[in-house]
Protein backbone atom coordinates (compact mmCIF):
# COMPACT_ATOMS: atom_id res chain seq x y z
CA UNK A 1 0.00 0.00 0.00
CA UNK A 2 1.39 3.37 -1.00
CA UNK A 3 0.99 6.81 0.48
CA UNK A 4 -1.82 7.58 -1.94
CA UNK A 5 -3.71 4.57 -0.59
CA UNK A 6 -3.27 5.38 3.06
CA UNK A 7 -2.40 8.95 3.98
CA UNK A 8 -4.80 11.91 4.15
CA UNK A 9 -4.07 15.54 3.39
CA UNK A 10 -1.50 14.48 0.82
CA UNK A 11 0.54 17.19 -0.85
CA UNK A 12 1.64 16.32 -4.38
CA UNK A 13 3.75 18.54 -6.62
CA UNK A 14 3.95 18.15 -10.37
CA UNK A 15 7.34 17.60 -11.97
CA UNK A 16 6.54 18.95 -15.42
CA UNK A 17 9.85 19.94 -16.95
CA UNK A 18 13.54 19.49 -16.07
CA UNK A 19 13.77 23.04 -14.74
CA UNK A 20 11.21 22.14 -12.06
CA UNK A 21 13.67 19.79 -10.37
CA UNK A 22 15.48 22.66 -8.65
CA UNK A 23 12.29 23.38 -6.70
CA UNK A 24 11.61 19.77 -5.76
CA UNK A 25 14.96 19.01 -4.15
CA UNK A 26 17.18 20.61 -1.51
CA UNK A 27 15.23 22.90 0.79
CA UNK A 28 11.97 21.83 -0.86
CA UNK A 29 12.37 18.04 -0.75
CA UNK A 30 10.62 17.79 2.58
CA UNK A 31 7.87 20.28 1.79
CA UNK A 32 5.68 17.85 -0.17
CA UNK A 33 4.73 14.19 0.04
CA UNK A 34 4.74 12.87 -3.51
CA UNK A 35 6.22 13.99 -6.84
CA UNK A 36 3.81 13.62 -9.77
CA UNK A 37 6.07 13.21 -12.79
CA UNK A 38 4.95 13.77 -16.36
CA UNK A 39 5.28 10.63 -18.47
CA UNK A 40 7.15 12.38 -21.25
CA UNK A 41 9.86 13.39 -18.77
CA UNK A 42 10.14 9.78 -17.63
CA UNK A 43 10.59 8.71 -21.24
CA UNK A 44 13.10 11.47 -21.91
CA UNK A 45 15.37 11.57 -18.84
CA UNK A 46 14.77 8.38 -16.82
CA UNK A 47 18.35 8.21 -15.49
CA UNK A 48 18.26 11.79 -14.21
CA UNK A 49 14.90 11.12 -12.57
CA UNK A 50 16.23 7.99 -10.88
CA UNK A 51 19.08 10.11 -9.53
CA UNK A 52 16.66 12.80 -8.32
CA UNK A 53 14.32 10.32 -6.62
CA UNK A 54 17.20 8.47 -5.02
CA UNK A 55 18.83 11.68 -3.89
CA UNK A 56 18.10 10.74 -0.31
CA UNK A 57 18.96 7.09 -0.75
CA UNK A 58 21.78 7.17 1.76
CA UNK A 59 19.21 8.32 4.31
CA UNK A 60 17.29 5.15 3.53
CA UNK A 61 14.42 6.64 1.57
CA UNK A 62 13.23 7.18 -1.95
CA UNK A 63 11.03 10.18 -2.64
CA UNK A 64 7.56 8.77 -3.29
CA UNK A 65 6.43 9.42 -6.84
CA UNK A 66 3.72 8.67 -9.36
CA UNK A 67 3.97 8.87 -13.14
CA UNK A 68 1.20 10.54 -15.12
CA UNK A 69 1.25 8.58 -18.41
CA UNK A 70 -0.34 11.53 -20.26
CA UNK A 71 -2.14 9.19 -22.67
CA UNK A 72 -4.63 11.98 -23.39
CA UNK A 73 -1.87 13.82 -25.28
CA UNK A 74 -2.53 11.58 -28.28
CA UNK A 75 -6.22 12.44 -28.61
CA UNK A 76 -5.78 16.16 -29.39
CA UNK A 77 -4.86 18.03 -32.55
CA UNK A 78 -1.50 16.37 -33.40
CA UNK A 79 0.18 19.75 -33.86
CA UNK A 80 -0.13 20.26 -30.08
CA UNK A 81 2.55 17.63 -29.45
CA UNK A 82 4.80 18.62 -32.34
CA UNK A 83 7.71 20.92 -32.82
CA UNK A 84 9.40 22.27 -35.94
CA UNK A 85 12.93 21.06 -36.60
CA UNK A 86 15.40 22.05 -39.29
CA UNK A 87 16.40 19.14 -41.51
CA UNK A 88 18.46 18.94 -44.70
CA UNK A 89 15.19 19.11 -46.65
CA UNK A 90 14.07 22.20 -44.72
CA UNK A 91 11.75 22.77 -41.79
CA UNK A 92 9.86 19.68 -40.71
CA UNK A 93 7.15 19.16 -38.13
CA UNK A 94 7.79 16.22 -35.82
CA UNK A 95 6.49 14.99 -32.47
CA UNK A 96 8.55 16.41 -29.62
CA UNK A 97 11.37 14.01 -28.76
CA UNK A 98 10.03 13.26 -25.27
CA UNK A 99 6.54 12.54 -26.65
CA UNK A 100 7.98 10.33 -29.38
CA UNK A 101 9.85 8.24 -26.82
CA UNK A 102 6.69 7.90 -24.75
CA UNK A 103 4.53 6.92 -27.73
CA UNK A 104 7.13 4.34 -28.78
CA UNK A 105 6.96 2.84 -25.30
CA UNK A 106 3.15 2.75 -25.39
CA UNK A 107 3.02 1.15 -28.85
CA UNK A 108 -0.13 0.89 -30.95
CA UNK A 109 -2.51 2.50 -31.53
CA UNK A 110 -0.65 5.68 -30.51
CA UNK A 111 2.89 5.01 -31.82
CA UNK A 112 2.02 5.21 -35.51
CA UNK A 113 -0.32 8.17 -35.06
CA UNK A 114 1.69 10.44 -32.75
CA UNK A 115 2.11 13.79 -34.42
CA UNK A 116 0.16 12.84 -37.53
CA UNK A 117 -3.38 12.02 -36.46
CA UNK A 118 -5.39 12.01 -33.24
CA UNK A 119 -6.44 8.70 -31.68
CA UNK A 120 -10.18 8.10 -31.52
CA UNK A 121 -12.25 5.82 -29.30
CA UNK A 122 -12.74 3.48 -32.25
CA UNK A 123 -8.98 2.83 -32.30
CA UNK A 124 -9.45 0.95 -29.02
CA UNK A 125 -12.43 -1.18 -30.01
CA UNK A 126 -10.35 -4.36 -30.09
CA UNK A 127 -10.18 -5.79 -26.56
CA UNK A 128 -6.84 -7.49 -27.18
CA UNK A 129 -5.24 -4.30 -28.47
CA UNK A 130 -6.71 -2.35 -25.56
CA UNK A 131 -5.32 -4.82 -23.06
CA UNK A 132 -1.86 -4.83 -24.64
CA UNK A 133 -1.81 -1.03 -24.69
CA UNK A 134 -2.80 -0.95 -21.06
CA UNK A 135 -0.07 -3.43 -20.17
CA UNK A 136 2.60 -1.32 -21.90
CA UNK A 137 1.43 1.88 -20.20
CA UNK A 138 1.59 0.18 -16.79
CA UNK A 139 4.98 -1.42 -17.52
CA UNK A 140 6.30 1.97 -18.58
CA UNK A 141 5.42 3.33 -15.13
CA UNK A 142 6.74 0.32 -13.23
CA UNK A 143 9.98 -0.23 -15.14
CA UNK A 144 11.37 2.89 -16.83
CA UNK A 145 12.80 4.63 -13.78
CA UNK A 146 13.43 1.39 -11.91
CA UNK A 147 15.60 0.00 -14.73
CA UNK A 148 17.78 3.11 -14.53
CA UNK A 149 17.92 2.97 -10.74
CA UNK A 150 19.38 -0.53 -10.83
CA UNK A 151 22.53 0.97 -12.37
CA UNK A 152 22.93 3.58 -9.65
CA UNK A 153 25.41 3.27 -6.81
CA UNK A 154 22.87 4.28 -4.22
CA UNK A 155 20.91 1.08 -4.83
CA UNK A 156 23.36 -0.79 -2.62
CA UNK A 157 22.20 1.33 0.33
CA UNK A 158 18.60 0.74 -0.54
CA UNK A 159 19.05 -3.01 -0.94
CA UNK A 160 20.72 -3.03 2.45
CA UNK A 161 17.46 -1.87 4.00
CA UNK A 162 15.29 -4.11 1.88
CA UNK A 163 14.35 -1.74 -0.95
CA UNK A 164 14.98 -3.49 -4.26
CA UNK A 165 13.97 -0.77 -6.64
CA UNK A 166 12.11 2.41 -7.39
CA UNK A 167 8.47 1.66 -7.92
CA UNK A 168 5.86 4.39 -8.23
CA UNK A 169 3.58 4.80 -5.24
CA UNK A 170 0.63 3.69 -7.39
CA UNK A 171 0.16 3.15 -11.13
CA UNK A 172 -2.32 5.06 -13.26
CA UNK A 173 -4.45 3.33 -15.87
CA UNK A 174 -4.44 4.78 -19.40
CA UNK A 175 -7.04 7.52 -19.70
CA UNK A 176 -8.57 9.90 -22.18
CA UNK A 177 -10.25 13.26 -21.72
CA UNK A 178 -14.02 13.33 -21.81
CA UNK A 179 -16.26 16.17 -22.97
CA UNK A 180 -20.07 16.20 -23.24
CA UNK A 181 -19.63 15.29 -26.90
CA UNK A 182 -17.27 12.37 -26.32
CA UNK A 183 -18.10 11.00 -22.87
CA UNK A 184 -20.35 8.23 -24.14
CA UNK A 185 -17.59 6.87 -26.36
CA UNK A 186 -14.59 7.35 -24.07
CA UNK A 187 -16.14 6.37 -20.75
CA UNK A 188 -16.46 2.62 -21.43
CA UNK A 189 -12.93 2.58 -22.87
CA UNK A 190 -11.50 4.39 -19.85
CA UNK A 191 -13.33 1.93 -17.60
CA UNK A 192 -11.94 -1.02 -19.57
CA UNK A 193 -8.42 0.42 -19.17
CA UNK A 194 -8.84 0.42 -15.38
CA UNK A 195 -9.86 -3.24 -15.30
CA UNK A 196 -7.12 -4.17 -17.71
CA UNK A 197 -4.46 -2.23 -15.77
CA UNK A 198 -5.33 -4.20 -12.64
CA UNK A 199 -4.31 -7.39 -14.42
CA UNK A 200 -0.87 -6.03 -15.29
CA UNK A 201 -0.03 -4.04 -12.18
CA UNK A 202 2.14 -6.75 -10.57
CA UNK A 203 0.67 -6.04 -7.17
CA UNK A 204 0.84 -2.26 -7.43
CA UNK A 205 -2.23 -0.26 -6.54
CA UNK A 206 -4.12 0.94 -9.63
CA UNK A 207 -5.64 4.41 -9.76
CA UNK A 208 -7.84 5.98 -12.41
CA UNK A 209 -7.42 9.44 -13.81
CA UNK A 210 -10.72 11.18 -14.51
CA UNK A 211 -10.21 14.06 -16.91
CA UNK A 212 -13.32 16.03 -17.81
CA UNK A 213 -14.62 19.40 -18.92
CA UNK A 214 -16.30 21.75 -16.47
CA UNK A 215 -19.69 21.35 -18.11
CA UNK A 216 -19.70 17.62 -17.33
CA UNK A 217 -19.59 18.61 -13.67
CA UNK A 218 -22.75 20.67 -13.72
CA UNK A 219 -25.19 17.98 -14.81
CA UNK A 220 -26.17 15.88 -11.80
CA UNK A 221 -27.09 12.98 -14.04
CA UNK A 222 -23.70 12.98 -15.72
CA UNK A 223 -21.90 13.49 -12.43
CA UNK A 224 -23.74 10.57 -10.87
CA UNK A 225 -22.97 8.45 -13.89
CA UNK A 226 -19.24 9.26 -13.68
CA UNK A 227 -19.21 8.52 -9.96
CA UNK A 228 -20.99 5.23 -10.54
CA UNK A 229 -18.69 4.20 -13.38
CA UNK A 230 -15.40 5.08 -11.68
CA UNK A 231 -16.69 4.21 -8.23
CA UNK A 232 -17.75 0.80 -9.43
CA UNK A 233 -14.40 0.03 -11.02
CA UNK A 234 -11.59 -1.90 -9.37
CA UNK A 235 -9.31 1.13 -8.96
CA UNK A 236 -8.17 2.11 -5.47
CA UNK A 237 -8.49 5.80 -6.08
CA UNK A 238 -9.27 8.50 -8.60
CA UNK A 239 -7.13 11.44 -9.65
CA UNK A 240 -9.49 14.16 -10.88
CA UNK A 241 -8.50 16.79 -13.43
CA UNK A 242 -11.19 19.25 -14.51
CA UNK A 243 -10.13 21.23 -17.56
CA UNK A 244 -9.17 24.85 -16.73
CA UNK A 245 -10.86 24.60 -13.35
CA UNK A 246 -9.65 27.63 -11.46
CA UNK A 247 -10.94 27.43 -7.91
CA UNK A 248 -10.60 31.22 -7.70
CA UNK A 249 -12.68 31.92 -10.80
CA UNK A 250 -15.17 29.03 -10.70
CA UNK A 251 -18.77 29.79 -9.78
CA UNK A 252 -20.29 28.50 -6.57
CA UNK A 253 -22.25 25.99 -8.67
CA UNK A 254 -19.07 24.60 -10.25
CA UNK A 255 -17.23 24.44 -6.92
CA UNK A 256 -20.14 22.70 -5.29
CA UNK A 257 -20.52 20.24 -8.19
CA UNK A 258 -16.81 19.40 -8.03
CA UNK A 259 -17.02 18.74 -4.29
CA UNK A 260 -20.11 16.59 -4.77
CA UNK A 261 -18.42 14.46 -7.43
CA UNK A 262 -15.39 13.96 -5.19
CA UNK A 263 -17.61 13.21 -2.23
CA UNK A 264 -19.67 10.67 -4.17
CA UNK A 265 -16.52 8.81 -5.20
CA UNK A 266 -15.06 9.02 -1.73
CA UNK A 267 -18.03 8.42 0.50
CA UNK A 268 -20.47 6.43 -1.61
CA UNK A 269 -17.91 4.30 -3.40
CA UNK A 270 -15.04 4.35 -0.87
CA UNK A 271 -12.50 5.53 -3.41
CA UNK A 272 -9.64 7.73 -2.40
CA UNK A 273 -9.75 10.97 -4.38
CA UNK A 274 -7.04 13.50 -5.23
CA UNK A 275 -7.45 16.74 -7.18
CA UNK A 276 -4.61 16.82 -9.70
CA UNK A 277 -4.72 20.60 -10.16
CA UNK A 278 -6.02 22.36 -7.10
CA UNK A 279 -5.37 25.12 -4.61
CA UNK A 280 -6.48 26.11 -1.15
CA UNK A 281 -10.12 25.21 -1.77
CA UNK A 282 -9.02 21.62 -2.35
CA UNK A 283 -6.92 21.75 0.81
CA UNK A 284 -10.07 22.77 2.68
CA UNK A 285 -11.85 19.78 1.16
CA UNK A 286 -9.04 17.55 2.45
CA UNK A 287 -9.76 18.83 5.95
CA UNK A 288 -13.29 17.49 5.79
CA UNK A 289 -12.21 13.99 6.65
CA UNK A 290 -15.42 13.29 8.56
CA UNK A 291 -17.38 14.14 5.41
CA UNK A 292 -15.02 12.36 3.04
CA UNK A 293 -14.21 14.51 0.02
CA UNK A 294 -10.54 14.67 -0.97
CA UNK A 295 -7.48 12.86 0.33
CA UNK A 296 -4.92 15.01 -1.45
CA UNK A 297 -4.13 17.87 -3.78
CA UNK A 298 -1.52 18.26 -6.48
CA UNK A 299 -0.29 21.52 -7.98
CA UNK A 300 2.37 22.59 -10.42
CA UNK A 301 5.07 25.14 -9.80
CA UNK A 302 4.04 28.07 -11.96
CA UNK A 303 0.36 28.85 -12.33
CA UNK A 304 -0.12 25.19 -11.51
CA UNK A 305 -3.36 25.24 -9.55
CA UNK A 306 -5.40 24.76 -12.70
CA UNK A 307 -4.53 23.57 -16.16
CA UNK A 308 -5.96 23.31 -19.61
CA UNK A 309 -6.13 19.73 -20.92
CA UNK A 310 -5.34 20.82 -24.47
CA UNK A 311 -1.93 22.50 -24.32
CA UNK A 312 -2.08 26.23 -24.85
CA UNK A 313 0.57 28.86 -25.52
CA UNK A 314 2.44 30.45 -22.65
CA UNK A 315 1.42 34.10 -22.86
CA UNK A 316 3.46 36.94 -21.46
CA UNK A 317 5.22 36.17 -18.18
CA UNK A 318 4.16 38.47 -15.39
CA UNK A 319 5.28 39.00 -11.81
CA UNK A 320 2.79 37.51 -9.40
CA UNK A 321 2.98 37.30 -5.64
CA UNK A 322 1.13 34.67 -3.61
CA UNK A 323 -0.70 36.59 -0.90
CA UNK A 324 -1.18 34.09 1.93
CA UNK A 325 -4.17 35.91 3.43
CA UNK A 326 -6.06 35.66 0.13
CA UNK A 327 -4.61 32.23 -0.80
CA UNK A 328 -4.04 33.36 -4.36
CA UNK A 329 -1.40 34.76 -6.64
CA UNK A 330 -1.95 38.44 -7.31
CA UNK A 331 -0.53 40.59 -10.05
CA UNK A 332 2.35 42.40 -8.45
CA UNK A 333 0.62 45.81 -8.44
CA UNK A 334 -2.43 44.32 -6.75
CA UNK A 335 -0.20 42.61 -4.20
CA UNK A 336 1.47 45.94 -3.36
CA UNK A 337 -1.92 47.63 -2.92
CA UNK A 338 -3.21 44.75 -0.80
CA UNK A 339 -0.15 44.89 1.46
CA UNK A 340 -0.45 48.68 1.73
CA UNK A 341 -4.07 48.27 2.75
CA UNK A 342 -3.32 45.55 5.26
CA UNK A 343 -0.55 47.66 6.79
CA UNK A 344 2.16 45.21 5.84
CA UNK A 345 4.68 47.89 4.95
CA UNK A 346 4.48 49.55 8.38
CA UNK A 347 7.39 47.54 9.74
CA UNK A 348 9.19 44.24 9.20
CA UNK A 349 7.49 42.80 12.28
CA UNK A 350 4.10 43.85 10.98
CA UNK A 351 4.88 42.35 7.56
CA UNK A 352 5.84 39.05 9.16
CA UNK A 353 2.78 39.09 11.36
CA UNK A 354 0.09 39.84 8.82
CA UNK A 355 1.59 39.15 5.39
CA UNK A 356 4.12 36.34 5.49
CA UNK A 357 6.97 34.97 7.56
CA UNK A 358 8.06 32.19 5.22
CA UNK A 359 11.73 31.33 4.76
CA UNK A 360 11.97 33.44 1.60
CA UNK A 361 10.24 36.48 3.08
CA UNK A 362 12.51 36.29 6.12
CA UNK A 363 15.49 36.45 3.76
CA UNK A 364 14.04 39.32 1.73
CA UNK A 365 12.39 41.50 4.36
CA UNK A 366 15.36 42.67 6.36
CA UNK A 367 15.03 46.42 6.87
CA UNK A 368 12.57 48.68 5.12
CA UNK A 369 9.68 46.38 4.12
CA UNK A 370 8.41 48.71 1.40
CA UNK A 371 11.80 48.84 -0.29
CA UNK A 372 12.63 45.20 0.40
CA UNK A 373 9.37 44.03 -1.17
CA UNK A 374 10.51 45.41 -4.53
CA UNK A 375 12.64 42.25 -4.83
CA UNK A 376 9.41 40.38 -5.67
CA UNK A 377 8.62 42.76 -8.52
CA UNK A 378 11.91 43.60 -10.22
CA UNK A 379 11.67 43.51 -14.00
CA UNK A 380 13.80 44.06 -17.03
CA UNK A 381 12.54 45.70 -20.25
CA UNK A 382 12.26 43.48 -23.31
CA UNK A 383 11.43 44.73 -26.79
CA UNK A 384 9.39 42.70 -29.24
CA UNK A 385 7.35 43.29 -32.37
CA UNK A 386 3.56 43.45 -32.20
CA UNK A 387 2.36 43.85 -35.76
CA UNK A 388 4.40 46.70 -37.24
CA UNK A 389 5.15 48.26 -33.88
CA UNK A 390 8.07 47.65 -31.56
CA UNK A 391 6.68 47.30 -28.04
CA UNK A 392 8.65 47.38 -24.80
CA UNK A 393 7.33 45.48 -21.83
CA UNK A 394 8.84 44.64 -18.48
CA UNK A 395 9.47 40.98 -17.77
CA UNK A 396 10.24 39.63 -14.31
CA UNK A 397 13.94 39.00 -13.80
CA UNK A 398 15.22 35.47 -13.20
CA UNK A 399 15.88 36.35 -9.55
CA UNK A 400 12.37 37.74 -9.12
CA UNK A 401 10.76 34.64 -10.60
CA UNK A 402 12.88 32.50 -8.31
CA UNK A 403 11.90 34.47 -5.20
CA UNK A 404 8.19 34.45 -6.08
CA UNK A 405 8.26 30.70 -6.67
CA UNK A 406 10.16 29.94 -3.48
CA UNK A 407 7.76 32.09 -1.48
CA UNK A 408 4.83 30.26 -3.12
CA UNK A 409 6.19 26.79 -2.36
CA UNK A 410 6.93 27.60 1.26
CA UNK A 411 3.40 28.90 1.63
CA UNK A 412 1.87 25.79 0.09
CA UNK A 413 3.71 23.72 2.66
CA UNK A 414 2.38 25.97 5.40
CA UNK A 415 -1.16 25.63 4.09
CA UNK A 416 -0.98 21.84 4.19
CA UNK A 417 0.56 21.88 7.67
CA UNK A 418 -2.02 24.34 8.99
CA UNK A 419 -4.81 22.22 7.52
CA UNK A 420 -3.87 19.42 9.87
CA UNK A 421 -4.33 21.63 12.91
CA UNK A 422 -7.45 23.65 12.10
CA UNK A 423 -10.91 22.59 11.02
CA UNK A 424 -12.24 23.54 7.61
CA UNK A 425 -14.93 25.60 9.30
CA UNK A 426 -12.33 27.65 11.21
CA UNK A 427 -10.29 28.11 8.06
CA UNK A 428 -13.43 29.18 6.20
CA UNK A 429 -14.18 31.86 8.77
CA UNK A 430 -10.65 33.16 8.33
CA UNK A 431 -11.22 33.43 4.57
CA UNK A 432 -14.46 35.32 4.98
CA UNK A 433 -12.74 37.97 7.10
CA UNK A 434 -10.75 38.99 4.05
CA UNK A 435 -13.65 39.18 1.60
CA UNK A 436 -14.50 42.85 1.98
CA UNK A 437 -10.91 44.06 1.77
CA UNK A 438 -10.23 41.88 -1.26
CA UNK A 439 -13.50 42.92 -2.92
CA UNK A 440 -12.66 46.60 -2.49
CA UNK A 441 -9.25 46.00 -4.01
CA UNK A 442 -9.97 43.50 -6.77
CA UNK A 443 -13.70 43.91 -7.33
CA UNK A 444 -16.48 41.77 -5.91
CA UNK A 445 -16.43 39.15 -8.65
CA UNK A 446 -12.67 38.58 -8.33
CA UNK A 447 -13.01 38.17 -4.57
CA UNK A 448 -16.18 36.04 -4.63
CA UNK A 449 -14.21 32.85 -3.96
CA UNK A 450 -13.57 34.08 -0.42
CA UNK A 451 -17.31 33.71 0.20
CA UNK A 452 -17.99 30.77 -2.11
CA UNK A 453 -15.36 28.37 -0.72
CA UNK A 454 -16.72 28.64 2.85
CA UNK A 455 -20.27 28.25 1.52
CA UNK A 456 -19.37 24.96 -0.18
CA UNK A 457 -17.57 23.74 2.94
CA UNK A 458 -20.58 24.56 5.13
CA UNK A 459 -22.94 22.90 2.65
CA UNK A 460 -20.95 19.65 2.73
CA UNK A 461 -20.73 19.71 6.50
CA UNK A 462 -24.44 20.41 6.91
CA UNK A 463 -25.44 17.64 4.52
CA UNK A 464 -23.40 15.11 6.46
CA UNK A 465 -24.80 16.02 9.88
CA UNK B 1 -3.72 60.04 -30.90
CA UNK B 2 -0.65 59.54 -28.67
CA UNK B 3 1.81 61.11 -31.06
CA UNK B 4 -0.46 64.11 -31.75
CA UNK B 5 -0.88 64.81 -28.05
CA UNK B 6 2.83 64.23 -27.45
CA UNK B 7 3.78 66.75 -30.14
CA UNK B 8 1.37 69.34 -28.83
CA UNK B 9 2.69 68.91 -25.27
CA UNK B 10 6.28 69.20 -26.43
CA UNK B 11 5.39 72.26 -28.50
CA UNK B 12 4.16 73.78 -25.25
CA UNK B 13 7.51 72.94 -23.62
CA UNK B 14 6.11 70.14 -21.48
CA UNK B 15 8.35 67.14 -20.76
CA UNK B 16 6.49 64.03 -21.93
CA UNK B 17 7.62 60.48 -22.77
CA UNK B 18 5.56 57.92 -24.73
CA UNK B 19 5.41 54.11 -24.30
CA UNK B 20 7.00 53.74 -20.91
CA UNK B 21 7.19 50.16 -19.59
CA UNK B 22 5.98 50.12 -16.02
CA UNK B 23 5.64 46.98 -13.93
CA UNK B 24 3.75 44.53 -16.15
CA UNK B 25 2.19 47.22 -18.33
CA UNK B 26 3.24 49.92 -20.77
CA UNK B 27 2.09 53.49 -20.08
CA UNK B 28 1.01 55.37 -23.22
CA UNK B 29 2.29 58.74 -22.05
CA UNK B 30 4.16 59.95 -18.97
CA UNK B 31 4.09 63.71 -18.37
CA UNK B 32 6.59 65.38 -16.03
CA UNK B 33 5.26 68.65 -14.63
CA UNK B 34 6.97 71.39 -12.70
CA UNK B 35 7.48 70.61 -9.03
CA UNK B 36 8.19 66.93 -9.61
CA UNK B 37 4.59 65.96 -10.29
CA UNK B 38 4.17 62.96 -12.60
CA UNK B 39 0.95 62.41 -14.56
CA UNK B 40 0.22 59.44 -16.79
CA UNK B 41 -2.27 59.09 -19.61
CA UNK B 42 -3.81 55.97 -21.16
CA UNK B 43 -5.32 56.53 -24.61
CA UNK B 44 -8.35 54.53 -25.63
CA UNK B 45 -10.34 54.59 -28.86
CA UNK B 46 -12.57 51.85 -27.48
CA UNK B 47 -12.85 49.94 -24.17
CA UNK B 48 -12.38 52.82 -21.75
CA UNK B 49 -12.99 50.37 -18.88
CA UNK B 50 -9.71 48.66 -19.69
CA UNK B 51 -8.07 52.09 -19.82
CA UNK B 52 -9.30 52.86 -16.31
CA UNK B 53 -8.04 49.50 -15.00
CA UNK B 54 -4.63 50.16 -16.56
CA UNK B 55 -4.50 53.74 -15.31
CA UNK B 56 -5.35 52.58 -11.80
CA UNK B 57 -2.27 50.35 -11.80
CA UNK B 58 -0.08 53.31 -12.73
CA UNK B 59 -1.05 55.13 -9.54
CA UNK B 60 1.60 53.16 -7.65
CA UNK B 61 4.14 55.36 -9.42
CA UNK B 62 2.32 58.44 -10.69
CA UNK B 63 0.62 61.33 -8.92
CA UNK B 64 -2.35 61.45 -11.27
CA UNK B 65 -3.65 59.09 -13.93
CA UNK B 66 -5.96 59.90 -16.83
CA UNK B 67 -7.81 58.13 -19.58
CA UNK B 68 -7.93 60.05 -22.85
CA UNK B 69 -10.68 59.27 -25.39
CA UNK B 70 -11.80 60.98 -28.61
CA UNK B 71 -14.15 63.86 -27.94
CA UNK B 72 -17.76 62.74 -27.52
CA UNK B 73 -20.74 63.14 -25.25
CA UNK B 74 -19.51 61.23 -22.18
CA UNK B 75 -21.75 58.42 -21.00
CA UNK B 76 -22.92 58.50 -17.41
CA UNK B 77 -21.14 55.19 -16.78
CA UNK B 78 -17.82 56.60 -18.02
CA UNK B 79 -18.19 59.66 -15.80
CA UNK B 80 -19.20 57.55 -12.81
CA UNK B 81 -16.27 55.15 -13.32
CA UNK B 82 -13.85 58.07 -13.39
CA UNK B 83 -15.37 59.65 -10.28
CA UNK B 84 -15.30 56.34 -8.39
CA UNK B 85 -11.75 55.40 -9.31
CA UNK B 86 -10.17 58.81 -9.08
CA UNK B 87 -8.93 58.47 -12.65
CA UNK B 88 -9.22 61.68 -14.65
CA UNK B 89 -10.92 61.95 -18.05
CA UNK B 90 -9.44 63.80 -21.00
CA UNK B 91 -10.98 64.42 -24.40
CA UNK B 92 -8.84 64.61 -27.49
CA UNK B 93 -10.15 66.78 -30.32
CA UNK B 94 -7.85 66.84 -33.38
CA UNK B 95 -9.48 70.03 -34.65
CA UNK B 96 -8.74 71.86 -31.43
CA UNK B 97 -5.30 73.35 -30.93
CA UNK B 98 -4.95 72.20 -27.32
CA UNK B 99 -3.39 68.84 -26.44
CA UNK B 100 -6.62 67.78 -24.73
CA UNK B 101 -9.56 68.98 -22.69
CA UNK B 102 -9.86 67.95 -19.03
CA UNK B 103 -13.42 66.71 -18.43
CA UNK B 104 -12.92 65.08 -15.03
CA UNK B 105 -10.02 66.02 -12.76
CA UNK B 106 -7.87 63.18 -11.44
CA UNK B 107 -7.51 62.68 -7.71
CA UNK B 108 -3.97 62.58 -6.36
CA UNK B 109 -2.76 59.03 -5.82
CA UNK B 110 -2.90 57.77 -2.25
CA UNK B 111 -1.12 54.54 -3.16
CA UNK B 112 2.25 55.80 -4.37
CA UNK B 113 4.82 53.15 -3.56
CA UNK B 114 8.39 54.56 -3.55
CA UNK B 115 10.05 51.66 -5.42
CA UNK B 116 7.42 51.90 -8.16
CA UNK B 117 7.91 55.66 -8.38
CA UNK B 118 11.64 55.09 -8.94
CA UNK B 119 10.97 52.39 -11.53
CA UNK B 120 8.65 54.77 -13.41
CA UNK B 121 11.16 57.63 -13.43
CA UNK B 122 14.04 55.35 -14.47
CA UNK B 123 12.03 53.75 -17.27
CA UNK B 124 10.81 57.07 -18.60
CA UNK B 125 14.27 58.63 -18.51
CA UNK B 126 15.75 55.59 -20.22
CA UNK B 127 13.24 56.09 -23.04
CA UNK B 128 13.86 59.81 -23.58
Amino acid sequence: MGLLDTKSGLHLVRYGISADQKYLTGEFLGTYDVAAINGNMVAHIPAALAEFLGDKATQAQVKPFIIDPLTHAFQHDPSKICTTVETEEGAETQPKASIRKMSDAFGEPVASRAGTEAVLPSDFNDAGLRDAFSQRVISFQLDTINNQAQEKKFMKYLRHIGIDGMAPDVVIAPYFWMTPATVEEWQPINRAFIESAAKHARGASVWAQLVITQDLLLSKERRDNLAKEYGGSTCQGVLIWVDQFSEHDASYEHLSAFAQLAQALSKTYSKRVINLYGGYFSILLCQLSEVGVLQGVCHGLEYGENRSVVPVGGGLPMSKFYLPAYHRRLRFGDAVRAIQKLGGFDSVDRYREIICDCVTCREVMTGNPSENFAAYGNTTPIQFKRGDQVVTLNYPTKETKDLCLRHYLHNKRKEFEASKEATAIDASQELEKHYEGAARLLGASEAAYLKDWPKVVRGLTARSS
Amino acid sequence: MVSLVLNRLRDDGIDAVPDVPFMSRCIDLVVFLDGGCINVIEFKLVDWRRGIAQARDHLLGADHAYVCVPVRKPSSSLLAACEDSGIGLLFFDPSCGKPFQEVVSARRSDTIWPPARNWLIQAARAGV
